[in-house]
């Protein structure tokens, strides 16, 4: 199930913004929620056909058509595999930051914040901390 | 879908550009009318002729196309707007076309004309916001392909920025293009990086400019008694959106899934095609697009970039016009412009640009949706 953020193929910077210093929402909703146990994101299911959406939404299901009555809020764990990554250059003022593509366990493929540097193929880990930018979940490198 | 070959014939009989470019002080009014004004001595007709028009632009606002068509001349023609966003000029195209090939009008021009301003979209106003968003322009969701494309298929950043090399030297040979200054791979390497491996000269110029095309049935270029040996026959045209999948990269499979209905609709294959111009808004596209078009086997690309295949006079002239990397992007007119581009070639009248014996050319645009555009050609030789 595809966990694509949504298509920005323009040219111009189109897409989503939000203020940097605002914890990041959807429909009002908090992308994700950090417990004793670590972050969780959350997602959106669909009833009858099993996709897993993130960021989750409220419309219907993109793959088999259901009503949004058949969407359900669900919790992810954020771990998965980085598939790529690009540091980004051109980001004024926000300076250069590390962009990375990583296959959650669960499914989705989600776009996050890399803490710094990691091979493809890493396992990583979502975390939210002061050292991070507790406002925003950053992956890093998850120790064995 | 009904493959266009099954409707009337519909022909391309005049092009037109306004040269793209910065952000300048001109009116928007004075680069579409100067695009449809050449378009329309290209043909060799007035624009009493024209029956219907069909608008594409992005970001000079609602209701573009009536205050600047007015100074044409008063004919009451049916104008429509449309908006698709980097392919908005190709879906005017092909309004254009089949408005044609229905048989609702004789005699329909396509124009796109644009300049650089805010932009409100669809996307970013759903409310489906990711951990990112904010943080990845076009350019990242490229570079983060590029990437895959490189761990993939052992391909080196310098090959991806050959597409660049190629195309800002076709660029230089193109009067009407934004960039007209051939660049070496050193430079091209050199400039300012953006974001993964892609540099400055590996994205395109977003600036302003104008294009026109006006098509034609048979009956009309008769009547109108149009020259039957420079009219370009529309052979199909195609229009998918993205299917969700687990594909890594929607922009690969659109391409792919709307090049075999291409392929089908015009009863050719990438083998017949001479020309192609495409979205190559970054040079990694290029690439997979080239293969995802069936031009090459996946992973091949890059080498026969360096062998001078794609090259004008090679195998496939691929962005003769200097492509989106040189010619630019305006948005609303690149989809039309590439379809002046593959006219003239196709005309064989591209000057230094002209690939030998074109005979039959393509057209490629995507857009945020995300959606493709593709059409085919035939010139009348």
């Amino acid at each position: 199930m595809s966990g694509f953020p949504p298509r920005q193929l323009g040219e111009t910077g189109l897409g989503a913004t939000e203020s940097a210093d605002e914890e990041p929402m959807s429909f009002g909703m908090s992308l994700f929620e950090v417990g004793s146990n670590g972050a969780l994101l959350h997602a959106s299911t669909c009833a009858n056909c099993g996709a897993v959406y993130f960021p989750p939404q409220p419309f219907g299901c993109e793959r088999c058509g259901a009503e949004p009555t058949a969407l359900a809020p669900i919790d992810l764990v954020p771990e998965g595999v980085l598939e790529t990554f690009a540091i980004v250059h051109s980001l004024d003022p926000a300076g250069e930051v590390i962009i990375g593509e990583v296959r959650l366990d669960s499914g989705p493929l989600v776009r996050v914040r890399l803490a710094a540097l990691a091979d493809v193929g890493c396992r990583m880990i979502g975390v939210a901390t002061p050292e991070t930018d507790a406002s925003n979940l950053c992956f890093v490198i998850k120790e064995r | 879908m009904n493959p266009l070959r099954n409707l009337r014939q519909v022909y391309v009989v005049g092009v037109g550009l306004h040269r793209y470019q910065a952000a300048s002080a001109t009116n928007y009014v004075s680069l579409g009318t100067e695009a449809v004004r050449e378009a329309l001595t290209d043909a060799a007709i007035s624009w009493s002729a024209v029956d219907s028009a069909y608008v594409a632009n992005t970001r000079i606002g609602m209701a573009a196309g009536r205050p600047m068509l007015r100074y044409l001349g008063s004919t009451g023609l049916a104008i429509t707007q449309v908006e698709n966003a980097s392919a908005s000029g190709s879906a005017a195209f092909r309004q254009a076309v089949v408005d044609v090939a229905a048989g609702f009008s004789e005699v329909s021009v396509a124009v796109g004309v644009d300049k650089p301003d805010t932009v409100l979209t669809g996307p970013g106003r759903t409310g489906v916001v990711g951990l990112v968003d904010d943080l990845v322009r076009p350019v990242t969701h490229f570079a983060l392909i590029a990437q895959r494309y490189i761990d993939g298929t052992g391909t080196t950043p310098a090959q991806i920025a050959r597409v660049a090399v190629k195309n800002l030297g076709n660029g230089a040979r193109n009067p009407y293009a934004q960039r007209q200054r051939a660049r070496t791979l050193d430079e091209v390497l050199a400039s300012k990086p953006i974001s993964g491996v892609l540099t400055a000269l590996q994205c395109t110029p977003v600036g302003e400019g104008a294009a026109a095309v006006i098509v034609m049935s048979r009956d009309a270029i008769e009547r109108n008694e149009v020259e039957a040996k420079r009219a370009v026959r529309v052979l199909a045209s195609v229009t998918t959106s993205e299917e969700v999948s687990d594909s890594y990269s929607a922009d690969v499979a659109l391409t792919a899934t709307s090049s075999t209905l291409l392929y089908e609709n015009a009863g050719l294959g990438p083998e017949d095609i001479d020309v192609v111009e495409m979205h190559d808004a970054f040079s990694i596209e290029e690439l997979f697009y080239l293969e995802s078009m069936g031009f090459c086997a996946e992973g091949e690309a890059a080498d026969r970039l360096d062998s001078g295949y794609f090259d004008i006079g090679g195998r496939h002239a691929v962005s003769p016009s200097g492509g989106l990397l040189a010619m630019g992007h305006p948005i609303g007119p690149t989809g039309v412009g590439q379809i002046v581009e593959v006219s003239k070639q196709l005309r064989g009248e591209a000057g230094d640009r002209q690939h030998p014996e074109a005979r039959v050319g393509l057209a490629h645009m995507v857009g945020v949706g995300a959606v493709c555009i593709m059409h085919m050609l035939a010139g009348p030789g």
